[in-house]
């Protein structure tokens, strides 16, 4: 059994196993960070630390996300990076065998970030795979 | 002995131990070179305070079981208590053994566990070699008989004095009471060397025997690690040996390395034993310092154990020994803290100024922070010294090599720096001082030659300047040709020949540091230097520093280096650009330029399409800092006072002038298109008169390019706190990292060179301009000398042409119609706090008016010794040079010297003189309404 946070961006309901993410938040006075890759959405400052903020509507290949109430920071455990989603979610707890491997294309979601989707009751949870989020490609 | 079962133990152990060796190989270094000096007048001490270091070594090595180093170190030992005794004289080829010697040291003691692999008997040999003996030879010399001992002992202590000194050691119950006499200068020569006076016993069987070792075996380790100053073979029962002996060990290990018990080990004090020595030595008062002693004794019938400790600790050393990472945390830590501080005050900023107690509290914590961030800043400082010990080895290893000779002179090795700038300055320092010796410093003979000393000097000087740290490194050697390393660059392709015209001396010197160069061997042969330059720029420029060069042929290079005292913490100005925050490290920023609101179009031009400021003499190119970062520009809007956006396609666009007009394109251009709309809007409110739409502009320094950064606002100095940036973000050329400002926010650090670089500044076409304008003035100057004229040519109507001398105007003052005042007839300008009566020259001469529209005007102010008077100008077009020669003809009329063809144009040529004449007549003639000519 893994338990999994849940959150959107873009309308996606998203997962992320719950041992990767070192808290929540919702530090989102970000400073911006002028030609870095599109996907940065800026630093924040977090008790002295600084984190960089991904958007993750780029990150995954969506149009950029908009802040409003609801959107929060999920600041991930092994590397200083946050990830901006447009709203948090339950934490849901799926059997492993119940994570299918992904199909060719989840609703405009590169499929390099996607680990596997899981079923739950009234809709279908994407799970991302935190290295590959964290993944810098050196060759854009 | 230690134990090698306890690896952890010994790893540390053996940790402490190598560091503790290479101290002291580099505290000897100095001190060989030194002798090495001054030859046979070398101070005493420095062979005593190099015996003793090479001595410690030998002692820990031999402690520990590091065969082979104690090997080496006792090979070194040899020879120099051969040069204290006097039976060998110091010269060049056994100071090189001594030196390889100690170079062994430094690899065995880097990896003290594969020193026993480290290949040293060629240094051994070496050592062996010039001393004329083998190895064996001395060792057996070394290991006299017990009989020999006392006499042998005589040999240290180097003043001859008769009077001995009777010093009796308490065993306590089984040792009993113990006399030893010995001579007064062993134990003064024993003391000066930082040794601990002894008294110790062996039993013969227990001791000796019964660990299977023989008398002469003993005395060896004795030997070894200290000083044996009496030896006393004692038929007791059981028989014994009795032993007066200095060293710097501690009680617990001696016993420890004789393997004896502690209660056998007695220790003299200190003081007492000074206090002693010191009285007058006269042979009367042998008694009563018997008694002395004796008493003293009594009174240290304390516990051992006390004892032990009060005493034998070696001498206190008031420092400890830090991991760097904790050093670093804490570091972070006071960066925190401070931020917290600030983000405190900040939130009660408004509780503090209602409540008079909490202020002093404030001020307080304060002033704590502040100490402890300068307290534990100091804490990551260490003295330049540790990079700069190795010069004078450096140097004089090279000067053998290469049959040079040459010194080196330090100066503010004291100077405190970050460990880690210290860590990156080693490298291109030693680059730098070793260039100096290999290219910079001639042969003796050439120097000769040519009048200077044989010996070349290096002279390296390390001070603060400023609140960085400046070190210069001057030779008085050969120098470098500029133009050779100009047209070396240029054969390279590095820069074209057009380029070395313009380039000033200093200029072309630097251009050693472009990386092409650095690596040429040419270069090196005709210059002097230039092996591996641009390594040395780049690894200062690192850390935050830049390196400059100035060299004069024939005389010697000084190569000037500037770098931050750390890198942790950095003073930055706090600048804005649109809605966000940055910071630029203080070490970049040359000045801050205000151009005032009203007066940017004499500052600012455009130049080929880029924006240049222009500064004392020269042009800087300038970038906007909000559009390099694609940020909108805001300013605050004077009524409103809130931020909004700035339109302005170009700072130069709040010119309150019409565009320079000129022949050859420099302005104008692009930026007068726009240059109506911009007219009308000014008109519509005057906001940019206002002190806050003054245009700042920081000028950066980054690496050999200064430039201009137009900012929208100017904050503080902070000193910030650097944090790394995340590899997402590394893209990112023009940040060098990001801090955390008072307010909780993040900031980024701008990194000038970054930005420089992003701009593709078009340096090139900027200096090109500049030169041309230099060329320009210094042509001026040039035709005035020939006779030729320089002259300012205007327009009244836009299409009549006037000219006057430049040489005849004193000053040109741009202003608009309303401005000038009128008194009945008469016009005035206020300038200069009085009022300036104008000239309208369609009043004085037969020509068109000035067109009722003109927007701007100009008044020329000529140079007068009577009275000051202005003429004013539509437009000015141009300064130029000319031989044209001035006809008058019928039409010349009063006020005209006569007209000429310039560049296929009329241009009429004023008589300033009988100009302000006809003037001057017309304010003292009668009224006239009409005000035209009498």
């Amino acid at each position: 059994m893994r338990q999994f946070v849940t959150f959107r961006a873009d309308d996606h309901l998203l997962g992320i196993d719950i041992l990767m993410v070192r808290e929540i938040n919702r530090l989102l006075d970000i400073t911006p960070v002028q030609h870095a890759r599109d996907y940065v959405r800026g630093l924040i400052n977090l008790r002295g630390q600084t984190v960089t903020v991904f958007d993750l509507g780029v990150r995954l290949g969506l149009p950029p996300l908009n802040i409003s109430s609801s959107s929060h920071n999920i600041i991930l455990k092994h590397e200083d990076v946050g990830l901006l989603v447009d709203s948090i979610g339950d934490v849901v707890p799926v059997r492993s065998d119940a994570i299918e491997q992904p199909p060719a294309n989840v609703g405009g979601i590169e499929s390099k970030f996607i680990e596997g989707v899981a079923k739950l009751a009234s809709e279908l949870l994407v799970i991302l795979s935190e290295k590959k989020l964290l993944e810098y490609d050196n060759s854009q | 002995m230690v134990t090698h079962n306890d690896d952890g133990l010994f790893d540390e152990l053996s940790d402490e131990f190598a560091s503790e060796i290479r101290d002291l190989v580099d505290a000897v270094e100095p001190d060989f070179l030194a002798m090495e000096k001054n030859g046979d007048d070398a101070d005493p001490e420095l062979i005593n305070r190099a015996f003793r270091s090479i001595h410690s070594i030998k002692g820990s090595a031999g402690f520990a079981g590091f065969e082979t180093l104690k090997r080496l170190s006792h090979a070194v030992e040899n020879m120099l208590v051969r040069l204290r005794d006097g039976h060998i004289r110091l010269d060049p080829d056994k100071m090189d053994a001594m030196l390889a010697g100690m170079d062994k040291m430094r690899i065995m003691a880097n990896d003290l566990h594969a020193s026993h692999h480290v290949p040293c008997d060629d240094e051994i040999r070496q050592i062996s070699e010039v001393l004329g003996t083998s190895e064996t030879a001395l060792r057996n010399q070394e290991r006299p008989s017990s009989d020999a001992l006392a006499h042998n002992a005589e040999g240290y202590g180097a003043g001859s004095n008769d009077i001995s000194l009777i010093l009796e050691a308490n065993f306590g119950q089984e040792g009993g009471i113990v006399s030893f006499e010995v001579e007064k200068a062993q134990v003064a020569s024993a003391m000066s060397s930082a040794m601990y006076i002894f008294g110790l016993w062996a039993d013969t069987e227990k001791d000796i025997k019964a660990k299977t070792r023989t008398v002469e075996a003993f005395i060896t380790r004795l030997e070894e690690s200290g000083r044996c100053l009496v030896h006393k073979p004692a038929e007791d029962d059981p028989p014994r040996h009795y032993f007066l002996f200095g060293t710097i060990l501690d009680t617990e290990f001696l016993s420890q390395l004789l393997d004896i018990p502690k209660d056998q080990v007695y220790l003299f004090d200190r003081n007492f034993l000074s206090k002693t020595l010191a009285k007058s030595p006269s042979s009367s008062e042998r008694d009563r310092e018997k008694t002395a002693v004796c008493q003293t004794v009594a009174e240290q019938q304390t516990p051992s154990e006390n004892r032990t400790s009060d005493h034998t600790a070696p001498p206190a050393t008031e420092t400890i020994r830090v991991s760097l990472t904790l050093a670093d945390r804490l570091m972070n830590l006071v960066g925190e803290m401070v931020l917290s501080r600030n983000q405190l005050h900040r939130a009660i900023e408004n509780f503090i100024d209602e409540n008079p107690l909490v202020n002093p509290l404030m001020q307080n914590l304060n002033v704590v922070i502040a100490e402890v961030q300068e307290n534990i800043m100091q804490m990551r400082m260490q003295p330049v010294r540790n990079v700069l010990n190795k010069f004078p080895r450096l140097v004089r290893d090279m000067s053998r090599q290469l049959s040079k000779e040459v010194d080196i002179l330090i100066e503010g090795e004291s100077v405190e720096l970050d460990k880690s700038v210290l860590e990156g300055l080693s490298d291109p320092l030693t680059h730098l001082v070793r260039n100096c010796v290999d290219h910079g410093i001639e042969m003796p003979e050439t120097r000769e030659e040519m009048g200077k000393p044989g010996l070349g000097k290096i002279h390296l000087r390390v001070f603060h300047e400023g609140g960085r740290v400046n070190i210069t490194i001057k030779d008085d050697g050969r120098g470098i040709d500029a133009d050779k390393v100009a047209s070396e660059a240029m054969s390279r392709g590095l820069i074209s020949l057009e380029q070395t015209w313009r380039m000033s001396e200093g200029e072309k010197l630097n251009l050693i540091f472009l990386p092409g160069l650095s690596t040429a061997k040419t270069v090196t042969e005709i210059s002097g230097r230039g092996v591996g330059m641009d390594v040395v720029r780049t690894n200062i420029n690192k850390l935050g520093g830049h390196v400059d060069i100035r060299s004069a042929v024939g005389k010697g290079t000084t190569v000037h280096v500037v770098i931050p005292l750390t890198l942790a913490i950095i003073p930055s100005l706090m600048v804005g650009a649109g809605e966000y925050r940055f910071a630029i490290p203080q070490i970049n920023v040359q000045e801050v330029v205000s151009v005032r609101a009203g007066d940017p179009g004499n500052r600012l031009e455009m130049v080929g399409g880029s924006e240049v400021l222009r500064l004392r003499e020269g042009l800087l190119p300038v970038i906007r800092l909000a559009e390099i970062l694609g940020i909108q520009p805001t300013f605050i809007h004077p009524d409103t006072g809130e931020n909004e956006p700035d339109r302005r396609q170009h700072l130069a666009d709040q010119r309150r002038r019409v565009p320079k007009y000129t022949n050859d394109g420099i302005s104008g251009g692009d930026a007068r298109g726009e240059w109506d709309e911009i007219e009308r809007r000014q008109r519509d409110f005057d906001r940019r008169k206002s002190p806050r739409s003054d245009i700042y502009i920081v000028v950066l320094r980054a690496g050999m390019s200064v430039f201009g950064l137009h900012v929208n606002y100017l904050f503080d100095n902070e000193e910030i706190v650097v944090k790394p940036l995340s590899k997402h973000v590394k893209d990112s050329k023009c940040f060098a990292g990001a801090t955390i400002m008072g307010d909780g926010r993040v900031a980024m650090i701008l990194d000038a060179a970054g930005i420089a670089s992003h701009a593709q500044l078009r340096f090139g076409q900027v200096e090109a301009e500049e030169r041309r304008r230099r060329e320009m003035r210094a042509a001026a100057q040039e035709n005035l000398k020939k006779g030729q004229h320089a002259i300012l040519v205007f327009t009244n109507d836009p299409d009549e042409y006037f000219a006057m001398p430049l040489a005849e105007i004193s000053r040109l003052e741009m202003t608009e119609p309303q401005k000038i005042e009128r008194v009945g007839n008469q016009e005035f300008l206020s300038y200069r706090h009085g009022a300036l009566p104008l000239i309208r020259l369609e009043k004085f001469l037969p020509i068109r008016p000035i067109p009722e529209d003109a927007e701007e005007i100009c008044v020329i102010i000529p140079k007068t010794w009577h009275s000051d008077v202005g003429i004013i100008a539509s437009r000015i077009l141009d300064t130029t040079e000319t031989d044209a020669c001035v006809k008058k003809d019928a039409t010349t009329v009063r006020g005209v010297q006569g007209s000429a063809i310039i560049d296929e144009r009329l241009v009429l040529f004023l008589d300033t003189e009988s100009l302000i004449t006809l003037f001057e007549e017309r304010v003292h003639a009668p009224y006239d309404e009409n005000g035209a000519l009498a």
